[in-house]
Parts: structure tokens; C-alpha cells; sequence
């Protein structure tokens, strides 16, 4: 089985994280959910749950200003009602890129404490965001980010079994 | 699939050079308490299956979610048990008076500060291999009144089910990086369990005419008479060699 090819390691980390974007969006109850990663400390855009989260993503990287900015340089979630509105409660300068998308939360992906991506959720339907939602979003965060820090740490020696469980 | 390949590669390289060295456990563990904190309950926990074909406890967030599992690992019954051979959402309000499952309600009778169960399988490549379950210690209405999304009756069950998805993704993203032999194998086995069982189902409805249902249920009833794994019984009916734990 092992060892898998690099091209054929990079297609299965792209279906990990597309799946985990789709599966994050259905726990989250929002219409979508889109992931920009920090390459050093340039973002870029690595796509979302649908076509219109990896376009709200692009269009961030593209203008280098939007919500997940907000929330990468605060390092904490940035939630904003409604786009097409005016600062802070909307980024119009997104508006004509971003199709659909209206409400709009970014949290900070911290990978050994250290903020590394926003997780973007989005709603078609303008709205605030509560404190549950926040904290909803915070959790898939973390769970994003173990699982980015899985991936990147290839061929690693990790936990060599679970307990309780006899290979 | 709307993802960016090469930016998701360079990306992951740069996250290489953290110091300290990856733990698959730790994530499951952060899926798990992402999990009870986000449904406001008591505790939640994960549980895998072994060679025989039971599930054993993996993970929990507390000493009386770890008893759960060991109880339900023990007497090969309830609702996590439920949830990996039905390959379904389960849902139980108040364990104490749950008819499904007499042994464990006496079980707990007296001392149960377990009430309310919800439990979701987790899957590996679509095949069934545990389950990830919330409980509270009071009875608990799931998909009631109170639920994140009102308007939607079954909100929680799907809510599970997604954070189940998560914990198949953890997991391959563990295989995905080549990181583990031993989880390999122990997955391995548990997948190997449950295509025994799946195969045994296919027998009985091919030889006695019954429905996917039935055959499962003579399944588990066989296993319950003789107080043994259903894995076991689908292996014996097979022909097939038992593995025990």
C-alpha cells in the first residue's frame, strides 16, 4: 500500500480536505465553508465546500482584504451580517465577486498555536452570527487543524496504535 | 471538487516544520470534545472494532462516557452497538427505560447516570468500522424544542452524522500521509468484521429468502441466544475462521 506517490498523496489530501469542508458546512448548519491556508505569510485561496465558498476565497486572496484577513491578522473570528454592506458589518468591495454569499464568519486554523489559515462559513441569507455559531465554528477549527498538521506531517511515526484496540 | 491542489501542497509543506510530532489520537480526541461542547452535553466518545467484530472504547471525554462504552463493549448491546451494525443514526431519550436493550437498561438500573443517548457510525471507504456517540445525564429529548436549528426535526442527528464524516476524515488524512502501519492493521480488522457480517446477510437473504432486515436480525438474535459477537456468528455461518480479540 505504502509508499503512495507524491502526485497521488497530493490527490488524497485534496479529497480529505474537500470532505472535511462539505462535512464541516453540514455540522455547522451553514450553507458552506471555505479554507485559505498561510504559505509563510502569504494566504492563499485553497478552495471551499462549493463553488461559491472557493469563490468567496478567491476573491479575498484576489483583493487581499475580506473577513479572513480580519481574522488572520486579529487572530480571532471576525463574523460579518451581510457583504454587500458597509464596514465593519459588510465588505462591499467583495460583493461583485462573491455571487450569493452573505453572511459570511472567519476563525482562525492554529497549527501548534500558531495561526496558520481562516475557516470561512457562509450563509445565502444575510444574518448575525451568535455566540453558538462562533463557538461551533471555533471547534472546526481545531478539528481542521489537527487534520491539516496530519497531512503535512507525511510518513510521520505517529501514534503507533489506539488504545483499547488490538491491531 | 473545489479545491486547489498545488496551493493545499505548498501550504501543507510550510506547516511541516512545526515542532512537535503529529498524534492521530489527539485529533480524534479534538474532533470528540468539539463534539460535547458544541451539543451541550454531558460527554461523548468514539469506539472502534476489534478482530471479533466488537466495539471497544477509544476515546471519551470523561470517566462516566468511558463507562458507557465498556458497559455497551461488554454486552455487545445498545445504542452505539445499534448504531455500527445498523450502519444508522441512533437515538435513545432515557436509556433506564429503553426496551431495546433489556441487559444494559438493568445494567444501569440503580446507578445509570447515563440517560440520554445519541450515537452515529463512522465509516471508512463507506463500510461501517465504529461509532461516535454524545450522552447526557438527564433524559434528553434529541431533536426537541431547544435544537440549533428549530424548524429542522431531525438537526441533531444530522449534526452527528457530519462530525462522524469528520472522524473518517481525521482518519484518512492519517493514511493519506503514510503516517501509521498499526492503525492500518487495526482498520484493517474492523473492516474485515463488518464485510463478514454484510457477506453473512447476503447469504441468508440468497438461501432463506428474507430481506436485508431479517437476515440481520437472525443475525443478532443467534448472537444473543449465545451470548456471542454477531462477527462470530456471521463467521461461523460462513465457514469462515473466528478471530478473537
Amino acid at each position: 500500500m505504502f509508499p503512495y506517490s507524491r502526485a497521488h498523496r497530493r490527490t488524497m489530501s485534496a479529497d480529505v480536505v474537500a470532505g472535511a469542508l462539505r462535512s464541516s458546512a453540514r455540522a455547522a448548519g451553514v450553507t458552506g465553508t471555505g479554507l485559505i491556508l498561510l504559505n509563510g505569510d502569504a494566504p492563499h485561496a485553497i478552495g471551499g465546500s462549493d463553488v461559491d465558498a472557493a469563490r468567496l476565497e478567491r476573491a479575498q486572496i484576489a483583493l487581499g482584504s475580506g473577513p479572513a484577513f480580519r481574522c488572520m491578522v486579529g487572530g480571532k473570528p471576525v463574523a460579518v451580517c451581510d457583504l454587500p454592506t458597509g464596514y465593519p458589518d459588510g465588505h462591499p468591495e467583495l460583493a461583485p465577486y462573491t455571487g450569493p454569499v452573505h453572511a459570511v464568519l472567519s476563525v482562525p486554523i492554529r497549527v501548534r498555536g500558531l495561526v496558520s489559515g481562516s475557516l470561512d462559513l457562509y450563509d445565502h441569507r444575510p444574518h448575525p452570527w451568535s455566540r453558538r455559531q462562533i463557538g461551533t465554528a471555533r471547534g472546526l477549527a481545531d478539528v481542521m487543524a489537527d487534520m491539516l498538521f496530519l497531512l503535512a506531517a507525511q510518513r510521520a511515526p505517529v501514534s503507533a496504535s489506539l488504545p483499547g484496540v488490538t491491531p | 471538487m473545489h479545491i486547489d491542489p498545488e496551493a493545499l501542497d505548498a501550504s501543507l509543506r510550510a506547516l511541516r516544520h512545526a515542532p512537535r510530532e503529529p498524534d492521530l489520537e489527539r485529533a480524534l480526541g479534538t474532533v470528540v470534545q468539539a463534539v460535547q461542547r458544541i451539543f451541550g452535553c454531558d460527554g461523548a466518545g468514539l469506539m472502534f472494532t476489534d478482530p471479533s467484530g466488537a466495539l471497544r472504547y477509544v476515546t471519551a471525554t470523561d470517566e462516566l462516557g468511558r463507562g458507557l462504552e465498556v458497559v455497551q463493549a461488554e454486552l455487545g448491546e445498545g445504542p452505539c452497538v445499534e448504531a455500527y451494525l445498523r450502519a444508522r443514526v441512533v437515538s435513545c431519550d432515557d436509556l433506564t427505560g429503553d426496551r431495546r436493550w433489556p441487559v444494559l437498561a438493568r445494567r444501569l438500573n440503580g446507578a445509570a447516570r447515563v440517560r440520554g443517548v445519541l450515537a452515529a457510525p463512522v465509516r471508512l471507504a463507506g463500510t461501517p468500522v465504529g461509532c461516535l456517540n454524545l450522552y447526557a445525564t438527564e433524559p434528553r429529548p434529541w431533536d426537541g424544542a431547544d435544537r440549533r436549528s428549530p424548524g429542522r426535526h431531525d438537526a441533531d442527528r444530522h449534526a452527528l452524522a457530519a462530525y462522524a464524516e469528520l472522524i473518517e476524515q481525521t482518519i484518512a488524512a492519517s493514511l493519506a500521509a503514510e503516517h501509521t502501519g498499526a492503525l492500518a492493521r487495526q482498520l484493517e480488522h474492523a473492516l474485515h468484521s463488518r464485510v463478514m457480517i454484510e457477506r453473512a446477510i447476503g447469504f441468508l437473504m440468497a438461501d432463506r429468502g428474507v430481506d436485508a432486515g431479517e437476515a440481520f436480525e437472525r443475525l443478532r438474535r443467534e448472537a444473543r441466544s449465545g451470548r456471542r459477537r454477531v462477527a462470530h456468528v456471521a463467521a461461523e455461518l460462513l465457514g469462515e475462521p473466528i478471530t478473537d480479540a
